[in-house]
């Protein structure tokens, strides 16, 4: 039953995106020598990392790590369609054995990865095929590294779908630690509140709080880890200033990534709790738009440690030599970088196909701005 | 055209003119209208028959296809907000802020709701055994407990209409007593109507009698054709 409704909703997947994914194997084609080639090149570089990284003793490890990820990531991607969180409760009811989920869950995983391990080893195939005179002494090496790199996102994949079943229901049931938590600091008592007549705002009570303690804590994390990995950049750009284009790239993939996601979990985690207020004598539009500046907020410690890392380089205090930089660029890039973040954060749930097209046209103005934003 | 609590078109609190709406594929309202009156009204009728969905569309929850509410004349379509300050809903089911904790929920409504009696509530909460919860998050309370603490925010509201969809579930029996207090006592002052500053109505649908010793008016709704 379980790999039915997974083969049906791959399917779908497939028509939807197939037509995409066909023009971006043309075009590639096109660039190389035809798709033959092309899907070759895809298969060859799939394997050649983790294959050098076998030559060079330390690399193997990070490089093994990679490749096991990848496959770990292509199954997070697809895991709405690998298990639907809605069978949650139906599952839990069922008398099923802890084994048999695990060896559900392993099917799943594994179809939902034959895609890539054929890949991977018509790359692998080509490799040994081609004799590579560097591979001679670690063919034994490079192929049971990603073996086991296979296996590792087999593993990872069934982990991920395991852990899916204990994360809280949208509308969470957080009842644990509850009865004897204490009370905000502005709501000590019942009197001490009429007394000094605090009473939660209702942005407080609909927005910040759910963040933390409510339905929308994923979002709240997620907030905080955007607005942590968007000061990433900005330190490798006070570290390295002369690769200044690639982490103002590099910030600038990862502000759109962040909006994206962060836009897409707010409106998931918030629609029922702010459907709930429609009887409530409150303006609909405010929910909304502080919805919207969620992800927003998650841009400003990034911009502004960018700043400081951009003035720094620019007053020559961590080099030998001053960054010079293009002011006007670097202004065109910033308003490229929040226009482009702030049309994610406020856009309709769009088609998805739509949704990419937009966001890769905002990638590549970001990322050409970035590279000539220093001279 | 229903005219409930039957105190005359003079003391009408909420006015319902040519209500419509329909769920896909089945008609529950064409056109209805009615008269509500101060006081305490029993809304009756069979199941399906639209009694949520008509308390869900007199508070504003829904939207409807056509027709004109009204409270003390503010029309909820010019002026929703203002409408809605003047509508308290009491669901049928658990309360959706269930992040909050008892006080900031009540205080949270305290600042949507202009006419909410704060002196009232601490003796409310009392009186429904409350009080053992309030620093505990309604995530963690049973629905009986979730239920008696809308109902006391619906007792404290102040505002001109009170909407309570089945009330009387999942309460334990000394909770039911005092709702039923507090029932009777908005049935009471309805008779004063005439002499209060701002009178109330409330709606209150149940399958069970609201108060059994005491006649009050109803609106019988009818199941839609199917």
């Amino acid at each position: 039953m379980r790999l039915r409704w997974c083969a049906l909703a791959l399917r779908a997947f497939v028509a939807r995106w197939g037509v995409l994914l066909l023009v971006t194997c043309l075009v590639v084609g096109g660039g190389s020598n035809g798709p033959v080639a092309a899907v070759g090149g895809v298969a060859g570089w799939l394997v050649l990392p983790l294959a050098l990284a076998a030559t060079r003793g330390w690399w193997l490890l990070p490089a093994w790590l990679a490749q096991a990820l990848l496959g770990a990531a292509l199954v997070w991607g697809a895991r709405a369609m690998l298990w639907p969180v809605a069978w949650r409760e139906a599952e839990r009811a069922l008398p099923l054995r802890r084994a048999q989920s695990l060896r559900s869950d392993a099917l799943v995983v594994a179809c939902a990865l034959l895609p890539l391990w054929a890949l991977e080893a018509a790359g692998a195939g080509a490799l040994l095929a081609s004799g590579a005179p560097w591979l001679l002494g670690h063919r034994m090496l490079a192929m049971l590294a990603l073996a086991s790199a296979a296996a590792a996102s087999l593993g990872l994949g069934v982990l991920l779908l395991q852990r899916m079943r204990r994360l809280p229901q949208p509308r969470a049931a957080h009842c644990a630690s509850t009865a004897a938590a204490r009370p905000a600091p502005w709501l000590a008592t019942g009197t001490q509140a009429a007394r000094h007549g605090r009473r939660p705002a209702v942005m407080a009570a609909l927005v910040w709080l759910p963040l933390w303690r409510g339905p929308a804590r994923r979002t709240g994390l997620a907030l905080a880890m955007a607005a942590a990995a968007l000061c990433a950049p900005a330190v490798g750009l006070a570290w390295r200033p002369g690769w200044a284009g690639w982490w103002l790239a590099a910030w600038a993939l990862l502000a759109l990534l962040a909006t994206s996601r962060l836009a897409t979990l707010a409106r998931l985690e918030f629609s029922a709790l702010h459907a709930a207020c429609a009887h409530l004598p409150l303006q609909p539009q405010r929910l909304q738009h502080a919805r919207q500046a969620l992800p927003l907020a998650a841009l400003l410690p990034g911009l502004a440690a960018l700043g400081l890392a951009l003035t720094l380089a620019a007053s020559a205090w961590p080099g030998p030599a001053a960054l010079v930089l293009r002011p006007a660029v670097l202004a065109g890039y910033g308003l490229a970088c929040v226009g482009s973040c702030a049309v994610e954060a406020c856009s309709a749930p769009a088609d998805a196909a739509a949704k990419s097209s937009r966001w890769l046209l905002s990638l590549a103005l970001c990322i050409a701005l970035a590279s000539e934003a220093t001279a | 055209m229903p005219q409930a609590a039957g105190q005359g078109a003079d003391q009408v609190v909420l006015k319902v003119r040519g209500l419509s709406h329909s769920y896909p594929g089945r008609h529950v309202f064409t056109h209805w209208s009615a008269d509500i009156a101060p006081g305490l009204t029993w809304l009756r009728g069979p199941n399906g028959c639209g009694k949520s969905t008509l308390l869900k569309l007199l508070a504003g929850a829904l939207p409807p296809l056509t027709g004109t509410l009204a409270v003390r004349g503010v029309d909820a379509a010019a002026d929703p907000l203002g409408y809605r300050r003047e509508v308290f809903w009491c669901g049928p089911g658990a309360i959706a802020f269930d992040h909050l904790r008892p006080l900031e929920y009540t205080g949270f409504l305290q600042t949507l709701y202009p006419r909410w009696d704060a002196a009232a509530l601490p003796d409310w909460l009392q009186r429904l055994g409350l009080q053992p919860f309030l620093h505990t998050r309604l995530a963690a309370m049973s629905t009986g407990t979730q239920r008696k603490l809308a109902l006391a925010a619906a007792l404290v509201s102040g505002c001109a209409v009170v909407l309570l969809d089945e009330p009387l579930n999942a309460l334990d029996s000394a909770s039911l007593a005092q709702l039923r207090s507090g029932l009777l006592a908005v049935h009471a002052g309805a008779g004063q109507a005439g002499r209060q500053e701002r009178p109330q109505a409330w709606l209150v649908a149940s399958h069970e009698p609201l108060l059994p010793a005491t006649a009050l008016p109803e609106l019988l709704l009818h199941a839609p054709p199917a």
